[in-house]
């Protein structure tokens, strides 16, 4: 296996790939394919875009039948792919060889019999901070036994200690990631295995006076200083230095570490060690589109991308820990200091960890950007924490 | 000259304009005598159309194609991968009736065009009042008025203002000098459509231009008549400059507010698409474009488009029906 696919010359053609990221994902990616075009003589022709106008611009070129032949997905994304017919059915082709992508992470790409995406990489949620401010604030971080409680007093601790204009945690009261971690804390799951909401609107209200109550006690930072963030790594408190904490993906750990002036430390999130809330995530996903002229070519660069010693040298952990046993052994001991952290912390996780009951449903990203706007609305005080509730349900209950 | 020639030269395919123009005057007369020639005529004609032809394909493929093709996709539901289900007007009714973020970005957007148009004509009046002079190096300070205007769309300036309205930017370090602690200009909602107005009004370059061209216009005989009668500088600005000035600010006025209905980037660029914080920069276009792009309700979006065109077509009618009590043609003789 992992030779040319059918016989029918796909080497020679070029694939058009496309992808989501900054500055070290793009680099990380080109220099990936252009070793692997050294090897196999497949041209890759590159399309790239920040997370933000990737969705806008992909889903208007699947609608005017010019997808990417290679396509990074999401697992939020695929079940909406998929569903619509523009994803080719990956089981079906023979020539795919990424057995050695660890078991667990597979479903990722699943939708019920038909893979969609072979995982690129994994991550999971983290609490970033900062070594400065938190020395500068003498706090201690706590272990690997912590609550939301715990977690809170020491944001406000870290403000008192160093004053006005620099907060302890940065505000997550947006986040649906983080929603869903601590309706995990309390012992249940966000949605019911049939896709509808587990979650309640007390659990909702809970999360949003939390939230509140640290930005009325200096604990997060105020709404302007937030919304100033916005948008791009660079800008947020926490690469600022305006705030000691905040959570972040293992890559976007690594992204920090390159962007701040104080050296990061990566620990585990409020954790309750008999209901763990952390899941291992499928940070991205490659995807073949179902339009494509020349899908044995693209099926051979997943191939590739997965198994190739140079391609996972080249790629490192920019795009998040590799999924494979093998890349993992072969980057241990190549990597810079902050790529090992979130290497070994990814290690921690697979032990404290458990899977999510079910993939996504159709919808969730919908409800990921309403959290934010609902919470940043809250945060202004533009919105009651009542109100905010009734918004968030009467959406989530139109998709069921 | 250009016609002529090719309807002289046009006596096979290919031959137009081929031959050495030395002798195209010579030709020009004979032509002038053919004129009734119908076949060379019309091959001419048919040259002519020949030549319009790019720009026909643009008007009708890219211009009142999609025109219409909206117009049709207005009355249905199209998610863009599943085939358009007429659905009647009843996307106009719910944007009408029953949309909350359609009327938020009708605010905005009404916000934006009062208060931006007006002063971005009064900096550009002004400046073009400055600037019309003989004074050494002037085609260099003109050059640098005009600056902003093609910087203000690019992605560059988003940093710039932040690094200007932010927080601890440069704007609240000056205003800290004189003990002020100014708000956070781009990320509070209450001032953060201001800092728009203000990239707007500084992107006042073409409209100076046109002022300029028009300052340019007025004779010099009319100043100096008033002047012999005794009237100062101001009177004779208000009383003269103004009145001789009225269709050019008329047209500026009818321009710049349709330009500026349409206003699209410096949102996007500023609120990274979101049209935040809490919709206070909720453009009607970068709301038109979420849901047409982010949501994938482009039949809901074509009638949004389409309730764009009536506002900007009753709000430039308005426009002109006023235009009768205050624009003076100076060769209406009134």
């Amino acid at each position: 296996m992992g030779s040319r696919g059918g016989g029918s010359g796909a080497g020679a053609g070029e694939v058009r790939a496309t992808w989501w990221g900054g500055d070290s994902e793009n680099s990380a990616l080109n220099a990936a394919l252009d070793a692997l075009a050294q090897e196999t003589g497949t041209k890759v022709a590159r399309e790239t875009q920040a997370w933000d106008g990737y969705w806008d611009r992909l889903a208007t070129q699947t609608a005017g039948g010019n997808a990417p032949d290679l396509i990074m997905q999401a697992g939020s994304q695929i079940p909406d792919y998929a569903e619509r017919g523009t994803l080719l059915d990956l089981n079906t082709q023979e020539t795919l060889d990424v057995e050695a992508i660890d078991e667990g992470l597979e479903q990722f790409g699943l939708v019920g019999d038909q893979l969609y995406g072979v995982v690129a990489a994994s991550n999971a949620m983290g609490l970033v901070a900062r070594d400065d401010l938190v020395g500068q604030a003498g706090l201690s971080l706590p272990g690997d036994d912590y609550d939301w409680e715990e977690l809170a007093q020491i944001a406000v601790s870290a403000h008192d200690a160093l004053g006005d204009e620099i907060w302890g945690l940065q505000d997550g009261g947006g986040d649906l990631i983080l929603f869903v971690m601590k309706v995990r804390d309390d012992g249940r799951q966000f949605y019911a295995d049939d896709g509808t909401l587990n979650a309640t609107p007390e659990d909702l209200t809970a999360w949003l006076q939390y939230w509140q109550d640290l930005r009325d006690a200096g604990g997060a930072p105020p709404a302007d200083v937030t919304a100033e963030g916005q948008g791009e790594l660079p800008n947020t408190a926490l690469a600022q230095g305006r705030a000691a904490m905040g959570f972040g993906w293992t890559q976007d750990y690594v992204a920090y570490a390159r962007l701040s002036d104080s050296s990061l430390s990566l620990h585990l999130p409020p954790h309750v060690p008999a209901t763990p809330s952390l899941w291992m995530n499928a940070a991205s996903l490659w995807s073949v589109s179902s339009t494509s002229s020349v899908p044995d070519a693209a099926v051979e660069l997943i191939n590739q991308l997965t198994n190739s010693t140079e391609a996972i040298e080249a790629l490192g952990i920019s795009l998040g820990i590799p999924p494979s046993e093998a890349a993992r052994e072969q980057l241990t001991g190549s990597l810079s200091a902050e790529e090992q952290i979130a290497m070994d912390y990814m290690s921690t996780v697979a032990e404290v960890s458990t899977p999510l009951n079910r993939l996504w449903p159709a919808g969730f990203d919908e409800l990921r950007t309403l959290l934010g706007d609902l919470n940043e609305a809250v945060a202004f005080g533009d919105l009651s924490i009542p109100d905010a509730v009734d918004q968030f349900f009467t959406t989530a209950t139109d998709f069921t | 000259m250009n016609a002529t020639t090719h309807e002289a030269g046009a006596r096979g395919p290919g031959a137009a304009g081929s031959h050495p123009p030395g002798r195209a005057s010579a030709e020009r007369t004979r032509g002038a005598g053919r004129r009734r020639w119908s076949p060379r005529r019309r091959s001419a004609t048919f040259a002519g159309y020949l030549f319009l032809l790019p720009w026909f394909l643009g008007l009708f493929g890219l211009v009142l194609g999609p025109m219409l093709a909206s117009a049709y996709l207005s009355f249905t539901e199209y998610d863009l991968f599943t085939d358009a289900q007429w659905v009647g007007l009843s996307n106009y009714t719910e944007i009408i009736g029953s949309d909350p973020e359609f009327r938020q970005s009708v605010g905005v957007t009404f916000t934006y065009v009062l208060a931006s148009v007006p002063l971005r004509l009064l900096f550009a009046l002004a400046l073009a009042v400055v600037l019309n002079r003989t004074l050494r190096g002037m085609a260099f300070y003109r050059s640098v008025m005009y600056l902003p205007s093609l910087l203000g769309g690019s992605v560059g300036v988003a940093v710039l203002w932040r690094q200007l309205f932010g927080r601890d930017g440069a704007v609240n370090e000056f205003l800290g000098l004189f003990g002020i602690d100014g708000p956070n200009w781009i990320a509070d909602p209450d001032y953060s459509l201001m800092t728009i107005i203000v990239l707007a009004v500084w992107q006042f370059g073409s409209p100076m231009i046109i002022f300029l061209a028009g300052l340019r216009n007025i004779p010099p005989e009319m100043g100096e008549a008033a002047l012999v009668d005794g009237a100062g500088p101001l009177r004779r600005f208000l009383s003269i400059t103004i009145p001789l000035l009225t269709p050019i600010i008329f047209f500026n006025v009818v321009m710049q507010t349709i330009v500026a209905f349409q206003a699209f980037t410096p949102s996007f660029i500023i609120s990274n698409g979101t049209g935040g914080p809490v919709g206070s920069t909720l453009f009607y276009t970068l709301y038109l474009y979420q849901k047409a792009f982010t949501e994938f309700e482009m039949g809901y979006a074509s009638a949004l488009a389409w309730i764009l065109v009536a506002i900007i077509a009753a709000v430039t009618a308005v426009a002109f029906l006023s235009s009768r009590r205050w624009v003076f043609y100076a060769d209406e003789g009134r």
